[in-house]
């Protein structure tokens, strides 16, 4: 979860700082990169699809019932979100780029899957959900105090503070859970 | 009218009474549900959809959504 974390910092602090259109601090370092609605729909997206495989393997090695139960919302959410967002990126003829952020995001989260893979019984119950209190956090975090203030046209602007209310209730939610896990 | 957006129950009309329809309105893309700590309701309102509901008990019900529990409200009826 600490990895996941300090992604979140990194998402929100140094990998999109670029967002500022500050051309010497993008200059100052290689792992900054110019965000625009294009990178920003790709991090979007990336996000929830990342979350939907989570859910689905939770879904296969889970047998606690309100842990599946918030797998099959984190499921049915973030599709339905990532439904509406390919919609949107489709009538702006935004086509979204792959960028560092949406890469790093994919990496920490192919190797949390395959730690927690390793787990069974109530060890990967909790491992599931603190990654999913983890990853909400930063990716909210990442929403709030970066990608939404970055997004230039306003409809994804809307769609992204729809994200943030949506993942909030799923951070609070999956934070009730590690609580009642313990 | 009971509407959703981003996640809230708006606020619940007052004066209701048994016998009353209740239209959710839910305005996410997400489905949720209204559903009675008491079991006296649970519906169903998928993302962008409407759903009515008739009040058959009178009191006070807390409810919240199945799905996302961290969204709650309280519906009044008198007999």
């Amino acid at each position: 979860m600490l990895r996941v974390m300090f992604l979140g910092m990194a998402i929100a602090s140094s990998s999109l700082a670029a967002a500022s259109n500050d051309n010497s601090s993008s200059a100052a370092s290689t792992q900054e990169t110019s965000i625009g609605d294009a990178e920003i729909a790709h991090i979007a997206y990336t996000a929830g699809q990342l979350d939907v495989v989570a859910a689905q393997q939770a879904l296969e090695r889970s047998t606690n019932k309100d842990v599946r139960a918030f797998a099959a919302t984190m499921l049915r959410d973030h599709k339905a979100v990532n439904d509406l967002a390919l919609a949107l990126v489709t009538k702006l003829g935004v086509t979204p780029q792959a960028n560092p952020v949406s890469q790093s995001l994919t990496d920490e989260a192919d190797a949390v899957r395959a730690r927690i893979a390793k787990l069974s019984g109530k060890a990967f119950d909790r491992a599931y959900i603190d990654r999913e209190v983890g990853f909400h956090a930063a990716v909210n975090e990442a929403l709030r105090s970066t990608l939404i203030p970055a997004a230039q046209h306003p409809e994804l602007k809307d769609l992204l503070e729809q994200g943030l209310a949506l993942f909030s209730a799923h951070q609070q939610h999956a934070e009730d859970l590690a609580r009642e896990l313990q | 009218m009971i509407s959703i957006d981003r996640m809230k129950f708006d606020s619940v009309p007052a004066n209701l009474k048994v016998g009353d329809t209740i239209r959710w309105v839910n305005r996410d893309a997400v489905p949720h549900t209204a559903t009675a700590r008491d079991r006296s309701f649970d519906i169903t309102i998928p993302g962008n959809s409407i759903r009515e509901m008739k009040i058959l008990k009178k009191g006070q019900h807390e409810f919240f959504c199945r799905f996302h529990p961290a969204m709650k409200g309280v519906l009044s009826a008198a007999p």
